[in-house]
Parts: C-alpha cells; sequence; structure tokens
C-alpha cells in the first residue's frame, strides 16, 4: 500500500480552534481506517474513515479502499501547517472540507422523552443485545438496560454516584471499555435538559465525577470522556437525541439507534445502553417513571469480560451478587 | 506470563495472564481474539481487556490473577483452565494480536467497511444499488434513505409491514428505482449474485420472481439446460398482495422489456391477488417478447387467455424458456419426469414394509415446499404442513409429522433464534433422521440448497447420519432428494448429488421430479 495524498471530506467542529496555529502531532495510535494523533498542545484528534460519522475533534478523511494506516511504518511525527496535516508519506489538505457542526435548530421547548419511545428503544437494544450475546458480544449494560434496569437516577445520591461512577470507569471489554461508553451515551442524553432543575445537580454531579476518575482508563477511551463532560458527542449520538426531543417517528429513531449500535464491537451498544438509561433518568423527573429507587442494582460487572462459558459467567455473577 | 495456580470448582486449574505493553486493538479485533482463545480445549475462562483497574480487579475476583503491572493503555489476556491449554491459549493470542493487521489487511484489501449509506456513495459515487440487511424495525428506514440517495434497493431484511413496504415502493417508484424485497433473499443483478445466487452462467434469459428458492430453481435449472442468464430480480414475497400491487415485478418486467440482452422473461409467483395479476398479465401481453409465467398452483387457463407461456412448475418454467431461446419444442413434460424413473421405484419401493406409507417432506426452501405440496396434491396425497396450501391441513405441532407432512424448516418457527437452514442444516438433518426413524415413514423427501451463502457441505454431514441410522439394522424409508444447484457454485451440484447417491438416496433433477417420485411411492404403498 501506498502512501499519498488524502482528501479531507468534514472536519468536526472544535477541530478549527485546534489547528490555529502550526503543530507538532505524534501518533498515538494506528487502527485500519483510524489514527488518533496527540499534542502536548492541543491534546488528541483523530482521523477517521468516510464510512464513520462525524466527531466534534475528528477529520473524515475518503481513504483508498486500501488504506490501512497501521502499515505505514516509520516517523511518528505529524505537523500542522498552511492547512495541510504532514505526515510521513502522507498528507492530508483540510481547505476543502466541510465543517460538521450539529444543528439544534427550531427547538423553543425541550419536552419529556416519549414513553413510545424509550419502549422503542429499549426493543431495538433488547434485539441487539439477543444478536450480540449470539455472538458472545453480549454487555451486560446492554442486556440490562434493554430489560428495564437503570444504574443512575436523578435521584440516585452524591455516594451512590460515585459508587457507580467509579465502578464502571474503565470496566469491561474493549478499547473504550464498556463502562466508559456507558457513562458517555448516559452523559449525551441529560445533556439537553441540563437546565432542567431535577437534573442539573445530577448532571453535574455525574460530570464533576467523570473528570475525578476518567484518569483510571485508557488514553483514547478518556479522549472521547473529556469531550462528553463539556457536551461534545459524535454526529450519530447527537442525531439520535436530536430524534428523541423532536419526537421522531419510531422508524427514525430505530434507524438513528442502529447508527449508534454500529459503532465497534460493543462500544456502540454499550452507549446506546447509556443513552437509554438516560432517557429514563429524564423521563423519571417528568414523571417519576422509571424512579422506582434511589438505590438501582448494580448489574453484574464481571459479565462485561464476555467470559468464555455460560458457567464461568454465573459463577462470577452470583458471587458479585453474593458480595454485595 | 506469571502462571498462578487457581482452584476452580472443586479440581486443580491453572491460571495465567500476559500483559502487551501500549498495544491498541480495535474492539472487534480484541473480541475476536477472546472468542478465539476461549473456544480452545481445555479453556475454562478467557479475557482480553485493557488493563484499567477496573478491569484488573475484575480479572482477580474472577480468579484469573493480579496483573498489577498493567496500566490502563496496556492489553491483559488472561485465561483459566488445564495447564497445557492456558499456555496454548496466551502463545495463540500473541500470534493473533500479531497477525490481526496482516488479517484485517487482506479483509481490508478486499472490501472497506461501510458503515452508512451517505459514506458508500462518498466513496463510491457510481453506486446504484444498497443491499440491506437489517433488524425489520430499521429496514424500511434504511431503504428510504438509499432511495432517497438514488440507489435501487435490495432488502434481505424481514419483519417489514406491508404498509411500510407499499410505502418504500411506492416512494421507489416516483423516482424509477426498485426495490426487492422486503425478504428477498437472492438475485442476480448484472451477473453479479446477491444473497443466496448461484454461479449461473450469463445468457438471455431474464426473471423477476417473487420467490427466493423458486428464483434460484429456475435460475440453476436454466443453467443445466445449458442457457443463461441475464437478470434475476426478486420481488419479496408480499408484493403481489392486493396492498402493495405488483410495484417491484411491474418494475422489473419493464426493466427487462427495455434490457436489450434479455430475450425471454421468467415470471415466478404463488398465485398472486386477481386485481394485480390481470395488471401483471396485460404488461406481459405488451411486452414484445416471450413471457413465460409460473404461479405456482394458479389455474392454467386463466393465465393462458392473456397470450402468455404457462408453465406448470418451476422446472417447467426454465425447460420452457430454454425452449423458446432455442426455438425448440420443450424438452420434457410433467409425465415423464414420473415415468423416467418408474422402474427404479418400483424396484426400492418393494423393499419398503407395507405400514411404511407416508411422505415426509423436510425443506430448507419455502418454495420447495410450496411446489412439493401442490404436486402431492395432485396426485390425490393430502398433506400435513407448517405451510399448508388450500385443501391441506396445519399441523398442530410443528415438530412433530402426522400422516403426510411436508415442512418448511425455513420457516419462522424453526429460525427463531437460529439459523436458516440452507446456512445451517444442523435441525433440518435432525428431522430427516425422526422421520427415518418413524416406522410409518414411506418416503423422506428434502432438499439442498447450494450457492453463496449455503453450507459448504451440506451433504457431508446427513449421509454420515444416514449411514449411522442405515446401522442399525432396521429397515429405511426411500430417501428422495434433489440439488438446487450449478456445478460451478462453491459446494459443486455434482459433487453433492453424487455424496447423496453414495448414501442410497435417489436423486431428481428438480424439486417437481423428486415429489412426483415421492408421491408415485406413497401412492403404490397405499395401494397395497
Amino acid at each position: 500500500m501506498a502512501g499519498g495524498i488524502l482528501t479531507a471530506l468534514s472536519i468536526g467542529y472544535l477541530v478549527p480552534q485546534m489547528l490555529q496555529q502550526p503543530i507538532h502531532f505524534m501518533t498515538h495510535s494506528r487502527f485500519r481506517h483510524a489514527i488518533n494523533l496527540v499534542s502536548d498542545d492541543v491534546g488528541m484528534m483523530a482521523l477517521l474513515g468516510a464510512a464513520s460519522g462525524n466527531a466534534p475533534k475528528a477529520i473524515r478523511l475518503n481513504l483508498p479502499t486500501d488504506w490501512d494506516w497501521r502499515r505505514l511504518s516509520g516517523d511518528r511525527r505529524v505537523t500542522w501547517g498552511n492547512g495541510v496535516l504532514l505526515g510521513h508519506g502522507w498528507s492530508v489538505d483540510v481547505r476543502q472540507a466541510s465543517l460538521w457542526s450539529p444543528q439544534r435548530d427550531g427547538i423553543q421547548e425541550l419536552r419529556e422523552p416519549a414513553p413510545r419511545t424509550l419502549d422503542k428503544l429499549a426493543q431495538v437494544l433488547g434485539t441487539h443485545s439477543r444478536e450480540q450475546r449470539s455472538c458472545n458480544l453480549s454487555s451486560v449494560f446492554v442486556g440490562s438496560l434493554s430489560l428495564g434496569w437503570n444504574g443512575l437516577s436523578a435521584t440516585s445520591s452524591p455516594a451512590l454516584c460515585e459508587e457507580r461512577v467509579r465502578a464502571w470507569i474503565g470496566c469491561g471489554p474493549g478499547l473504550t471499555p464498556s463502562g466508559d461508553d456507558y457513562l458517555l451515551g448516559y452523559l449525551a442524553a441529560l445533556w439537553p435538559w441540563q437546565r432542567h432543575p431535577d437534573l442539573t445537580s445530577h448532571l453535574e454531579c455525574v460530570r464533576e465525577l467523570l473528570k475525578k476518575y476518567m484518569c483510571g482508563t485508557t488514553d483514547i477511551s478518556r479522549f472521547y470522556l473529556g469531550q462528553a463532560v463539556e457536551g461534545h458527542f459524535s454526529e450519530s449520538i447527537h442525531d439520535l437525541i436530536d430524534a428523541v426531543i423532536r419526537h421522531a417517528t419510531d422508524e427514525e429513531t430505530s434507524a438513528l439507534a442502529a447508527d449508534v449500535m454500529n459503532h465497534g464491537a460493543t462500544s456502540g451498544a454499550d452507549a446506546m445502553a447509556g443513552i437509554l438509561g438516560g432517557l429514563r433518568t429524564v423521563a423519571s423527573v417528568f414523571h417519576r417513571r422509571w424512579s422506582g429507587s434511589d438505590e438501582p442494582s448494580m448489574p453484574c460487572p464481571q459479565e462485561t469480560y464476555g467470559m468464555a462459558t455460560h458457567e464461568a459467567r454465573d459463577a462470577s455473577c452470583k458471587h458479585t451478587m453474593e458480595r454485595q | 506470563m506469571r502462571p498462578v495456580n487457581t482452584p476452580w470448582k472443586g479440581s486443580e486449574m491453572s491460571s495465567c495472564f500476559k500483559i502487551f505493553k501500549n498495544l491498541y486493538r480495535d474492539s472487534v479485533s480484541l473480541m475476536q481474539v477472546s472468542a478465539r482463545i476461549s473456544k480452545l480445549p481445555g479453556v475454562a475462562q478467557a479475557s482480553v481487556a485493557m488493563g484499567t483497574e477496573a478491569n484488573r480487579a475484575q480479572l482477580r475476583d474472577a480468579g484469573l490473577g493480579d496483573a498489577a503491572g498493567a496500566g490502563p493503555n496496556d492489553l491483559i489476556v488472561a485465561v483459566a483452565g488445564d495447564e497445557d491449554a492456558c499456555e496454548l491459549a496466551l502463545s495463540t493470542a500473541a500470534d493473533l494480536l500479531s497477525s490481526v493487521e496482516e488479517a484485517d489487511s487482506a479483509a481490508c484489501n478486499a472490501k472497506a467497511a461501510v458503515v452508512s449509506l451517505q459514506a458508500m456513495l462518498e466513496a463510491e459515487p457510481a453506486t446504484n444499488l444498497a443491499l440491506i440487511s437489517v433488524p425489520g424495525d430499521y429496514a424500511a428506514a434504511e431503504a428510504e434513505k438509499a432511495i432517497r440517495l438514488g440507489m435501487n434497493v435490495m432488502l434481505f431484511s424481514d419483519n417489514v409491514s406491508l404498509q411500510q413496504e407499499k410505502a418504500v415502493k411506492t416512494l421507489a417508484r416516483e423516482r424509477r428505482l426498485m426495490v426487492m424485497g422486503p425478504d428477498c433473499g437472492t438475485a442476480i443483478v448484472n451477473g453479479m449474485p446477491l444473497g443466496f445466487a448461484n454461479v449461473v452462467r450469463r445468457g438471455a434469459i431474464g426473471l423477476v420472481a417473487a420467490s427466493g428458492t423458486g428464483l434460484q430453481e429456475v435460475t440453476c435449472r436454466i443453467d443445466q439446460l445449458g442457457a443463461g442468464v441475464s437478470q434475476a430480480l426478486g420481488t419479496g414475497g408480499h408484493d403481489l398482495h392486493e396492498e402493495i400491487g405488483g410495484i417491484s415485478m411491474l418494475h422489473g418486467l419493464d426493466a427487462l422489456i427495455e434490457d436489450a440482452q434479455t430475450r425471454v422473461i421468467v415470471l415466478v409467483s404463488k398465485p398472486p391477488a386477481q386485481a394485480v395479476a390481470e395488471k401483471i398479465l396485460a404488461r406481459a401481453r405488451a411486452a414484445g417478447k416471450p413471457v413465460v409465467v409460473n404461479f405456482l398452483g394458479a389455474e392454467p387457463a386463466l393465465i393462458e387467455r392473456w397470450g402468455v407461456h404457462v408453465a406448470s412448475t418451476l422446472a417447467d418454467a426454465a425447460e420452457r424458456a430454454v425452449a423458446l431461446l432455442k426455438d425448440v419444442p420443450p424438452a420434457i413434460n410433467d409425465d415423464a419426469r414420473e415415468v423416467a424413473a418408474r422402474e427404479a421405484l418400483v424396484e426400492r419401493r418393494s423393499q419398503l414394509a407395507p405400514r411404511r406409507r407416508y411422505i415426509r417432506g423436510v425443506f430448507a426452501g419455502g418454495t420447495f415446499c410450496y411446489e412439493s405440496q401442490l404436486i402431492c396434491q395432485r396426485q390425490g396425497i393430502v398433506a400435513f404442513s407448517n405451510t399448508p396450501i388450500k385443501g391441506n391441513h396445519p399441523l398442530d405441532n410443528v415438530w412433530q409429522s402426522t400422516a403426510h407432512t411436508l415442512v418448511d424448516m425455513g420457516d419462522d418457527a424453526f429460525t427463531r433464534g437460529r439459523p436458516h437452514p440452507m446456512i445451517d442444516p444442523t435441525l433440518r438433518n435432525e428431522r430427516i433422521v425422526a422421520e427415518l426413524r418413524d416406522p410409518e415413514t414411506a418416503v423422506v423427501l428434502f432438499d439442498l440448497v447450494l450457492g453463496y451463502g449455503a453450507a459448504l457441505e451440506p451433504a457431508a454431514e446427513l449421509t454420515t447420519l444416514i449411514g449411522d441410522a442405515s446401522r442399525t439394522g432396521n429397515d429405511l424409508p426411500l430417501l428422495i432428494a434433489h440439488v438446487c444447484g450449478t456445478d460451478a457454485d462453491p459446494q459443486n451440484r455434482n459433487h453433492q448429488i453424487h455424496a447423496l447417491r453414495e448414501a442410497g438416496v435417489l436423486v431428481a433433477n428438480c424439486n417437481a421430479q423428486a415429489a412426483y417420485w415421492a408421491a408415485y411411492v406413497a401412492n403404490l404403498q397405499k395401494a397395497e
């Protein structure tokens, strides 16, 4: 595979302020169609393939079909200047790229999420969970949320929130562990309703806890959580939340949920579980529909490993329940 | 690596882990590695996770060791099980993690992953067909997106309501696009097989079919007769419903009429609603090309008066189309199918005990089950089925045959939570064995469907099971099958037929012939 001049399709809305002056990046990690760059000055930025949705700190590229970032060995340095990212054997001209920025126009008043939408999301998450389980990819967050479990609520005490966030950060399989993905989704769902008097303090509590404990997870996960605590989320998550706010049709909402869940092996589904959990929290402050208990039960965290055997999984879950 | 001996369920088992410093692999790759090593013999547990504090604590709690030296950006592979198995699992994981890049790259070279239609268009602006296979809840919305982006759609998904189907197809019609489906399992477009299609030679016969296995049978038979296929378009089974109005079949028919490569057209469906049938047949009459129609089970005279060629079976449709193309009379007729094998059937049937009286049909192809019921019924055999045709009876318990029974193992009752029998024939094979053991079974009638997406060695396990059954010393019923496919398919039809014949199965040339044979034997048994 030869390197080359790559075309930038779109840039996230936080990218321009990162690239205001010449910068020296280092390659942090490389995947087939994604590469993460990091700089002491501006932090991390991602270059993604066209198939990915937009993200606030990402540039989407039109990559040749045989492109594989991992096969570009050598110098890890990447420089930015004059509208061009320049790596070893490749360059990206971003001057013609469009700017992606989420729009949420025309919504004057935030209504509660429609109950039928929550039911629909639980249904599609349940379907997804069953399909994942058949591939041994099921996550405890996905399975539990689709069955009605909610780990946090607006009435959870700060101590309980801290217990949950601390337990979930960095917990589970994947490069971005399941717990992180769940929390990111949870925060995304709460964000638009941040000014609701019954949600402000809960959201602020979760944000602060994430800031406090996110040092315990992977660099890449921290990159996304760091954006989340400031209210910045990917295009697919934004579009789904927007559809929920607009009370869009079930078909549209389901399709957007599928876009979210299609991300990664389990990350998308875990984030979707978090979104559903967050929306239930929002709904509960309108109707106390999901709040039920001030101390929702913990899911079985071992299951997030996708243990090799059902027996092992059952044994681990039993152990965890007993420990509580 | 740090081996740790940990008691596990009362026996001494090992657990060990390995830390890969600063190793980043995408989640899908990590899951693949985890799945691979957890399936190794002797491995009781396996975990592949980043070395965050939370994950390290979980590993400790699960008895998989204390990976204290790992940091959040390190990858931990931990296993428990037999000591040798653990060692093997860790070395396998190391190999896989180092080879993931190469393996992924190979896949990447074949086709870049695309996760949205918009992205596909950005990458390949000339794209004009989207194949959509998502859970039914999302399918209509995805199809609508594709149509709005100017793409034709093949909708593999099922569980799409008639209302949604109509909306999507109406939108497509407004934009002069075609929707194949929902529940469209097969098509061949410009020589490109889609879904469960077979490898057939290209030629001048174009098809539009509201039946997946029906389309496969006709295209394969055309290939076997030495002709080829220009286009084979699916419509989905509900297209000819009154509410949909045959929108896709009409579009497909128009496309084939306009297609210069297509010289003969074949239409296949279960009997449509009358108003829809009239619309389609009127269009067919004005096609300016010969049109062969097989509306399975429809009254021939009602079709013939529209000036089209009526086929009584799927195979007959292929034979008539090839004959029209070559301008010769059809090579074979329905009566001849039975006569051709009469001697062999009489000889094999003479070994059956008198108590063996019933046909037990076990089908992977829904249309094969339907057509077999029609043919058996024409021979005076009323049967039970999970998908009964008019005049036949529904089974009280689809898992249990009674008298003459023909079951479609691809129906929802058998595929909920399981792969379709064309992909994984395990359940279908179990049913065949159960029918073999039933002392009242005279004939076990079944199909093997080959092609892309289908099981790679469908005959292998089945012939082993038949061999096991025959070694019990009990008399067995007749086994009659047909193989839908071509020699160019990945499974090689000839190879599969040979394997079946070696196991004592009588293999017919087509589904209709197999059904005739079965009915002939059953009627002989009844006469006795």
